[in-house]
């Protein structure tokens, strides 16, 4: 009688979707066995790529750099390397590549295509000649450029009372330019009241550098 | 009879496994961090004041300073060093015989290789950094160093002339200066310095 009801509900387990649920959720041993191996995944061993995480980590941290100043810089650009113990700070950035001519961001102008080889050596003059005043020495959009910057900053300066202007800008030029086109861009921020000009270069290997001693950017502007 | 021995105390101990997931989680996240904020190429600046041109007489810490107007001419084959207009101090450090630059061999493919050119000379940076050293020597107080490189001079060039310039290296003879306490004591300190302030002398013309 025992076995004939056992297989009866067997049977009934089996087959309903009751019985299913019964034999999943029922303290048999039967089910016991069967939710182990349900509940069974597999471990990752992560320690590993732990130690891998680990590593990269140590690296970043020790190529990590707080001061680095970023721009853009047209593709294929070579900047000279230098052994001056002093970081680049932001500021108004004016980028000279091999073909074009940009402050910040904006491209102010776009030298004569075939003006200079890859090697730098300048066949003709590379800034057209209706871009030129002073007896070729000023370059008028670097100039105006310029200009405009000054004013707005001057502008800022005068109402929100924040930093002032410093008459400073930031030449990253490529090596291979010459130094008739340098020359030219320091006598037009010259003109246009930047009476400052640090040259950006890119700091030789192995050299330990410093912050300049008047860095200021972390500090609140004076009230 | 002998009892079966319990089988609890054969048990081995359950190993204690650690939870990583999460400490991954912190570590991939600075790791993005660090990864879009540092920059893998420093940048350094040299500073540079533009000459400017002034009628005012020059002031007693100027005329004090007596400067000698050190001078370096960059042209394509040699480099002049003056002091005083070259009344003071005049040397010719001449490009480097057979100078050897580097070509490109194929364009294509962008090798390298050292060869003799003319097109490419070599100036003597080391000879240049020694005339300098003694100069520094014979006028101690000098900080500034005037260029005037011809329009075909490349740009990394300037810059490789003013990195011999502004600093003393390891090699050198070393030059000491005074260095005054408020107390009024006085120690010998080694000059790193050899000519800091670098200014472009012929930006106007």
């Amino acid at each position: 009688m025992t076995s004939l009801k056992k297989n009866c509900f067997r049977k009934l387990c089996s087959e309903t979707q009751w019985g299913r649920e019964h034999l999943a959720n029922s303290r048999s041993i039967l089910s016991r066995r069967s939710r182990r191996k349900l509940n069974k995944g597999f471990d990752l061993q992560l320690t590993s790529l732990l130690d891998i995480l680990v590593i990269i980590l140590v690296f970043l941290l020790k190529t990590f750099d707080v001061t680095s100043v970023s721009f853009a810089t047209p593709a294929g650009m070579k900047l000279p390397i230098s052994t001056s113990p002093i970081y680049a700070q932001d500021g108004l950035n004016v980028i000279v590549s091999l073909e074009e001519m940009a402050l910040g961001m904006e491209q102010i102008l776009r030298f004569k295509e075939g003006s200079l080889t890859e090697e730098g050596e300048m066949k003709e003059d590379p800034i057209p000649s209706e871009y030129l005043e002073d007896a070729g020495r000023l370059i008028v959009p670097l100039y105006e450029a310029l200009r405009v910057k000054k004013e707005s900053i001057e502008a800022v300066a005068a109402s929100t009372g924040g930093q002032q202007f410093t008459g400073t800008i930031n030449l990253v030029a490529d090596k291979r330019l010459n130094y008739g086109i340098i020359k030219r861009i320091i006598y037009t921020a010259a003109s246009a009241g930047f009476k400052t000009v640090k040259l950006s270069i890119q700091k030789k290997e192995g050299v330990e550098a410093t912050l300049p001693q008047n860095f200021q950017r972390y500090q609140k502007p004076a009230s | 009879m002998l009892r079966r021995p319990s089988s609890r105390s054969k048990r081995l101990p359950e190993t204690v496994e650690l939870n990583l997931v999460p400490l991954m989680d912190a570590l991939v996240t600075l790791i993005c961090f660090l990864l879009f904020t540092s920059a893998f190429l420093s940048i350094v600046e040299i500073e540079t004041p533009v000459p400017i041109v002034s009628n005012e007489d020059p002031t007693e810490l100027e005329v004090a300073a007596k400067p000698i107007q050190l001078t370096l001419k960059i042209h394509s084959k040699e480099i002049w060093i003056e002091a005083g207009f070259g009344s003071l101090f005049s040397r010719r450090i001449p490009v480097m015989e057979g100078g050897v630059g580097l070509e490109k061999i194929s364009p294509k493919d962008g090798e390298e290789k050292s060869v003799l050119s003319e097109n490419s000379p070599q100036y003597d940076y080391e000879a240049l950094h020694q005339a300098l050293v003694e100069v520094k020597q014979k006028w101690p107080r000098e900080t500034t160093v005037v260029l005037m490189p011809d329009s075909g001079v490349s740009y990394d060039t300037i810059i490789q002339v003013i990195d011999v310039s502004r600093f003393f290296k390891e090699t050198d003879p070393p030059l000491y200066k005074k260095v005054k306490y408020e107390d009024g004591s006085e120690i010998d300190v080694v000059e790193k310095e050899l000519f800091p302030k670098i200014v472009f002398g012929n930006t106007m013309g």
